[in-house]
């Protein structure tokens, strides 16, 4: 095991949100009272209707249950919107670049809010209620954090299959979790290499057991010409142009469904792995502000795909929640980005998140 | 690494404080190159452990906290987490974790 230990600088160990004193109190509190502990945690959120239960699990073999805060009511997307755009409205919660680096996105959370807004009338409009599962099978652009997002507003749960995927394996998803709506793209663009979406969701839902999808939703990314199926198939600048840019946040339970996440297939037939509300929206927001450090106006470059879970926490719900609290980390852009060796700018650009993954990195 | 020091160099990395890595745990070689060139020896590296992000738990809780733990190219625990540590049993400490997992879709 490689020793070597490189001291942690001093002037931004001083800096640090979390110091070694804050540290050592809170460790302990957490250990000695850990209801005491989270429910400060928890109450970093919004909640509707305020919990005061912090948490029952069991892991016994007849009575397996996990719940936290369970008594509270929240809205997620609230808590990643709304509660920013009274005193941060004009300022920006995402920047994307897109696969061409050239073309970049400067989102407002007021801009965001709205979209986002537009996206929930959308999915309303066609039925979808609470508890309603939602496939996304988006590439690394704005409308996969709006539509999970508009999700969330809503109640419904969605289920992100990572662009990459093949017809098959997005078919199997959507079929397992009986989705209704179909959220995707013409085609995705990767490192110049152009992703049939459209074309593979066509083969997704000819697969049996996807009869359940009512409407694929198909958003423009490059422009290409591909097969609409009426009245299935909807363009989404369409549909979302013509909807209100408010929607109401529906009361949720902390235990309520958030989101579904298949596991890979590595080990077996792939896994529909549930999360819900109020916990996860604490854990990842407290996670993201203290591990990462993340105070207000750190642009935060996520290199990661959405499509797995640490897109999930750690660019969607992590970052845009924001405590209230003096001196705590605020509304975080995402990232600068990085721009691999076949790029000839010179210099880091403020801008920032939702990209492909450099090649160098890992 | 494989394409040399000259793409990373070609850009001013001044704003940048800290650096992640996630996934699968680098290896010393890779962990070093990100410190000092990557990041100018300047930046904190953060580590997130690929089990500890797994799909079932969905956010970290293994990771160094700055500044509390020294930078390495091995991780700590997070909060309630460390003192099984040294008994390697996560089962307990799992439990205290607000974000585990609901259900599995049966």
């Amino acid at each position: 095991m490689n020793k070597l230990l490189y001291p942690i600088p001093a002037t931004f160990a001083a800096a640090a949100q979390v110091r070694r004193l804050d540290y050592e109190q809170m460790y302990a509190q957490s250990v000695e009272d850990p209801d005491r502990f989270w429910r400060g945690i928890g109450r970093r959120l919004d909640w509707i209707k305020d919990f005061s239960r912090v948490k029952d699990t069991s892991f016994a073999d007849q009575d397996c249950h996990v719940r936290w805060f369970y008594d509270g009511k929240l809205n997620v997307a609230s808590n990643c919107l709304d509660r920013h755009l009274e005193t941060r409205g004009d300022k920006t919660a995402i920047i994307w670049e897109g696969d061409d680096p050239d073309v970049a996105e400067y989102i407002s959370y007021r801009e965001l809010y709205e979209r986002v807004c537009q996206c929930a009338n959308v999915l309303k409009s066609l039925g979808v209620g609470k508890g309603d599962r939602v496939t996304i099978y988006l590439p690394m652009i704005p409308e996969i954090a709006i539509a999970m997002l508009a999700c969330a507003r809503i109640g419904a749960v969605h289920s992100v299959v990572f662009a990459g995927f093949s017809s098959e394996a997005l078919g199997s998803r959507i079929a397992d979790c009986g989705s209704t709506i179909l959220i995707t793209a013409d085609e995705g663009l990767r490192g110049g290499k152009r992703v049939p979406l459209k074309h593979n969701v066509d083969g997704a839902l000819s697969i049996e057991g996807t009869e359940c999808v009512k409407h694929v939703l198909v958003v423009r990314r490059t422009g290409a010409t591909v097969p609409m199926y009426a009245p299935r198939d909807c363009w989404y600048d369409e549909v979302v142009a013509t909807q209100a840019k408010s929607c109401p946040a529906a009361v949720m339970d902390a235990e309520d469904p958030l989101f579904i996440l298949y596991t890979s297939g590595s080990t077996g037939q792939p896994k529909g792995v549930l999360h819900t509300s109020g916990g996860y929206l604490v854990y990842a927001a407290f996670t993201h502000q203290t591990v990462f450090d993340l105070r207000e106006d750190d642009i935060y470059w996520a290199t990661a795909d959405i499509g797995w879970v640490t897109g999930h926490s750690y660019i969607v719900y992590g970052r845009l929640p924001t405590v209230r609290r003096r001196s705590c980390s605020r509304a975080f852009r995402p990232t600068p980005t990085w721009v691999d060796s076949g790029r000839s700018s010179t210099s880091i650009r403020s801008r920032y998140c939702i990209r492909r993954p450099p090649r160098f990195v890992r | 690494m494989r394409e040399g020091e000259r793409p990373v160099n070609a850009w001013s990395r001044k704003s940048l404080r800290l650096l992640g890595s996630v996934g699968e745990p680098i290896n010393p070689e890779a962990w070093e190159w990100y410190h000092h060139v990557v990041g100018d020896d300047r930046c904190v590296v953060l580590r997130l452990a690929d089990d500890a992000t797994a799909v079932e738990i969905v956010a970290v809780i293994e990771s160094h906290l700055v500044p509390v733990h020294a930078r390495d190219a091995f991780p700590s625990l997070f909060f309630p987490i460390a003192p099984h540590r040294e008994t390697n049993d996560l089962q307990f400490p799992v439990k205290m974790i607000s974000t585990l997992t609901s259900a599995v879709l049966a």
